[in-house]
């Protein structure tokens, strides 16, 4: 076995966190990145937390980009690298605070500088990105010192202005307001995380943010999933059409700009010429074709076409056979990234009786849908996933619980107990719809799930039929009538649980769905957010997971996650955290914040044997 | 009237009912007389029967659950493992092996295992049933909806007949498979009754061309002239002596379609538009296709059933058409 500790256990375990660590840099997991051995550690400052610290960001200086792994002086730059884009194509908004879907974020993480970003997303780490340094004089005020010549994408609607702090403050103001120009008040995805925030501009380069309480998250959530800041003039512009793509609604200030964004039509990645960061990207560009994840045999093609630089297979173990097959032209990379699985039950509708959802929790097998979906490549999680390990539920702990343990018909005589005692043989037939984005690549999903729970709960009520996020699902989430659902989900945006709690469970979450309204949780999350002792915020984290594990998630059930193999050319130079050696795969990372390590790291090699006139000849168009 | 009327109607049908009359010895000769004369079509007629018995047996003949995974406790399990182990070696992750991509011709799997350790011999046994039921329920719905329409169109003629003809018109102007796929695009859920009526409805056009023709032919007959003349109304004349005189032309296009909407159901679950949850061959053909350079058995099994299956119902349908036609009998 690994050493399983992590950078947060052996900080703990020494007793030399510093809080400084923690509002300034965060809290982490780093599963993956400590059984890596690559966390990123930055200093070892173990001073006291009292006195107010002045964080420097750029572990990277800039003006010196590396690519992990790589001498600098061995990096070519140019060329356009091409590839799928993760989760299909299937936006549902351009606008960042707007968007539930997961491909906004993912996209604008290319495009939208944040205030603050990661240095290893997985451990947590933070640097500059906008803000070149910041203060936290007292656990409820941030002061943040934006870098100067920041320039947005020169458009009509931008003129190519500079970036300022009254981008920051609409930023964080509009989020925190949730309404439109024209008075409306649509969903807004984090909208519970700017609640009571005070922003401030002394000046063009300042911005000073008041919290209401102390908040050990907050920095973190600045540089997480869904924190680019966006161009005040495209999204107010678009606010009325926001679900139509176009590449005028998202002008950027980061590595690279929209070329292309429109439905059915490759997205097109630019170069940004006025980028801050010098020498950056190394790419000219990149091209993600429009939706051909959604057919694993086009995919497949077009990798040995090289038409991609990178591919994965539904089935692992012919990814695998592949990367055997070519060992002198391939390499494998290992990733978890955007791979938490799913149940979400209705309980507005059906599964109004808390004992259904109880069953089901322990009905579905998540150990064999690991072992159906993914071959065996992915562990069973619970409400925190073993990816924000930090925080999560210790295995060990974790398989004694219903839903998690080993012993098959333990779990399915309690499931057939509580749905017969919950009244579930009278709901007649119940529909666990597969979310069309997971379908496409497993179809069988829909009958291998139906006779999943049948068998396990000695029934012939279920059936499940295919939905979609855009349609079914996330128009009806605010009115509690979407259907009850498995897919995967991006559940884990930074290394840090405690605003995704916030978020999904706090009665006050704006995320939170399934209305959950429970005093004690509610007082166990705050608790959580609001201190500064790490150690006391695992324990209030572990508490609060308690009471959801107890309530199986209160129907958002979180099932598993798994790790992707992928095959990559090697003339394609991709971010990982390790890179691979021989025989052993390369390792990305597990979460999704660091869109920015993409264009540091991404390169490609002319050189390479595996470099073809077809790589050589891709134009951005 | 009614004496008039029976001596009016022809035994044109006897095509179909040529049996009836028939002892057991007598109709066996007859069909050894027709297999020898049509061995194409005997050949189709053998393969309908077995695909027809298989489908019909299926629940008795397919062994196992055609969604049974099939596995084999793994004694490396561990449950506590951590994920970066499980990466390099899967198997610390799972209680249990799916029996994967298993070869045909094992003891326990005639025709192997598919990438989720289910039995292929199981999953051709139930896909027949589905592809008899598909083809042979959108069979009946085209022939009955365009029998129906094609009878009162030829029957009455004039506007009412016009119209319905640049409908047929505009149904058969779009290619069958993309109207079929925008049909089952616009059904929230394609199940297996919502993809048997758009199947249905895509030959319901065919079927109302063949019988309005046939229609216009015997409108014009001097029976039905003799059942008018004699004060019949129109659904008499209709039913008692129009319809039985198109009936060889139904016939023919109901046994001759069966194989079309099995084919057509096929590349609708291919592109994954067909019943979601059912086991169908088209599904299987594209489940394989995924590893068919590793794993060809899946896409190649359930193809080759796809191909039977067609062509046997395609032959049989032939055989009939020549039987009932004089013009090609013995051809």
């Amino acid at each position: 076995m690994r050493d399983q500790s992590n950078y947060w256990t052996r900080r703990l375990s020494a007793n030399r966190l510093s809080r400084r660590r923690l509002v300034g840099g965060a809290a982490a997991a780093g599963m993956g990145a400590a059984a890596f051995g690559l966390v990123g550690c930055g200093d070892d400052d173990d001073d006291g937390g009292a006195t107010p610290t002045v964080s420097t960001g750029g572990t990277t200086a800039a003006g010196s980009p590396t690519a992990a792994g790589t001498p600098a002086s061995a990096i070519v730059d140019g060329g356009v690298a091409r590839s799928v884009f993760l989760g299909g194509s299937q936006f549902d908004s351009v606008d960042i605070h707007r968007g539930q879907r997961d491909e906004i974020g993912w996209l604008s993480g290319s495009v939208l500088s944040k205030i603050v970003r990661f240095s290893n997303p997985d451990a947590g780490d933070l640097e500059a990105d906008l803000a070149e340094k910041w203060e936290t004089p007292d656990a409820t005020v941030f002061t943040f010192n934006l870098r100067k010549g920041v320039k947005w994408q020169n458009t009509p609607l931008t003129n190519g202005r500079e970036l300022t702090s009254a981008d920051i403050k609409w930023h964080i103001e509009r989020q925190q307001a949730g309404k439109l120009v024209d008075g409306s008040t649509p969903k807004f995805r984090f909208q519970s995380d700017y609640a009571g925030i005070k922003v401030e501009t002394p000046d063009n380069y300042t911005v000073k943010m008041t919290l209401p309480a102390p908040n050990g998250s907050f920095l973190i959530r600045q540089a997480a999933f869904f924190a680019g800041v966006p161009n005040r003039e495209a999204t107010e512009k678009f606010e009325g059409s926001h679900t139509t793509l176009t590449e005028e609604a998202m002008p950027g200030t980061s590595g690279y700009i929209l070329k292309q964004w429109r439905t059915g039509k490759d997205i097109v990645l630019q170069k940004n010429p006025d980028y801050w960061e010098k020498g950056l990207p190394h790419l000219d560009g990149a091209i993600n074709p429009w939706g051909l994840f959604e057919d694993p045999n086009a995919h497949r093609l077009a990798f040995e076409q090289k038409l991609v630089d990178v591919w994965n297979a539904p089935d692992a173990s012919l990814t695998k056979k592949v990367l055997d097959d070519n060992k002198s032209n391939m390499y494998e990379s290992l990733t978890g990234i955007s791979n938490t699985v799913l149940m979400h039950l209705n309980v507005h509708k059906q599964f109004k009786d808390p004992r259904l959802v109880k069953a089901m929790n322990m009905a579905v097998d998540r150990r064999a849908m690991i072992q159906s979906f993914h071959q065996g490549l992915g562990q069973v999680s619970g409400v925190v996933p073993w990816l924000q390990e930090g925080f999560a539920i210790k295995p060990d702990d974790l398989i004694k619980l219903p839903g998690y343990r080993t012993d098959r018909a333990v779990e399915i005589k309690e499931a057939r107990e509580l749905w017969n005692a919950g009244g579930g043989p009278a709901l007649g037939e119940v529909d666990i719809k597969g979310v069309e984005t997971w379908t496409s690549v497993w179809p069988d999903t829909y009958q291998i799930i139906a006779k999943m729970f049948n068998d396990s709960l000695g029934v012939s009520q279920f059936k499940s039929t295919k939905c979609t996020y855009n349609d079914d699902i996330i128009p009806n989430l605010p009115k509690g009538e979407y259907p009850s659902w498995i897919a995967w989900t991006n559940a884990v945006n930074s290394p840090d649980p405690r605003r995704d709690l916030y978020s999904s469970f706090h009665s006050k979450g704006s995320q939170n769905w399934s209305k959950v309204n429970n005093p004690q949780l509610d007082k166990l999350i705050d608790d959580a957010l609001v201190t500064a002792d790490l150690a006391k915020a695992r324990a209030l984290v572990l508490d609060a997971q308690k009471i959801l594990m107890e309530n199986a998630m209160f129907g958002a059930v979180v099932l598993y996650n798994y790790i992707n193999r992928y095959a990559n050319w090697n003339f394609a130079h991709r971010p990982l955290k390790t890179q691979p050696s021989a025989g052993k795969a390369g390792a990305g990372y597990w979460n999704t914040a660091g869109a920015h390590l993409a264009f540091k790291n991404s390169w490609l090699d002319p050189k390479d044997p595996s470099y073809s006139d077809a790589v050589k000849g891709r134009k951005l168009g | 009237m009614a004496q008039a009327e029976q001596a009016a109607a022809p035994l044109a049908n006897d095509a179909i009912g040529f049996a009836r009359r028939r002892t057991f010895g007598s109709v066996l000769r007859q069909t050894g007389r027709l297999a020898a004369r049509n061995k194409l079509g005997a050949f189709g007629v053998m393969l309908v029967i077995l695909v027809l018995g298989v489908a019909i047996l299926s629940p008795w003949i397919k062994r196992y659950d055609d969604n049974r995974q099939f596995q084999t406790v793994n004694p490396k399990f561990n449950p506590t493992a951590n994920p970066l182990d499980i990466a390099e070696n899967p198997e610390l992750g799972s209680p249990h092996i799916l029996d994967r991509w298993e070869s045909p011709l094992g003891s326990d799997h005639w025709l192997g295992t598919d990438a989720y350790g289910r039995d292929l011999y199981a999953r051709i046994v139930a896909g027949a049933r589905l592809a008899v039921i598909i083809g042979v329920g959108a069979s009946i719905i085209a022939v009955l909806s365009g029998t129906l329409v094609g009878l009162v169109s030829g029957y009455f003629a004039g506007k009412f007949d016009l119209i319905v003809q640049r409908l047929v018109d505009s149904i058969q102007a779009f290619p069958g498979l993309v109207l079929l796929m925008l049909i089952v695009s616009v059904m929230d859920q394609p199940s297996l009754f919502l993809t048997v009526l758009a199947l249905g409805f895509l030959g319901f056009a065919v079927c109302v061309r063949i019988v309005r023709s046939s229609v216009l032919a015997v409108s014009q007959a001097a029976f039905v002239e003799a059942a008018r003349s004699y004060g019949a109304g129109d659904v008499r004349i209709m039913l008692r002596h129009v319809l039985p005189n198109v009936l060889a032309s139904v016939l023919v296009v109901f046994s001759i379609s069966i194989g079309a909407y099995i084919l057509a159901e096929a590349s609708l679950s291919f592109l994954g538009l067909g019943p979601a949850d059912k086991t169908t061959w088209g599904k299987m053909v594209n489940s394989g296709r995924n590893s068919i350079d590793l794993h060809p058995w899946e896409s190649v099994l359930s193809g080759a059933a796809i191909t039977l299956a067609v062509l046997g119902f395609n032959l049989a349908g032939d055989a009939i058409r020549d039987e009932i036609d004089p013009r090609l009998r013995g051809r």
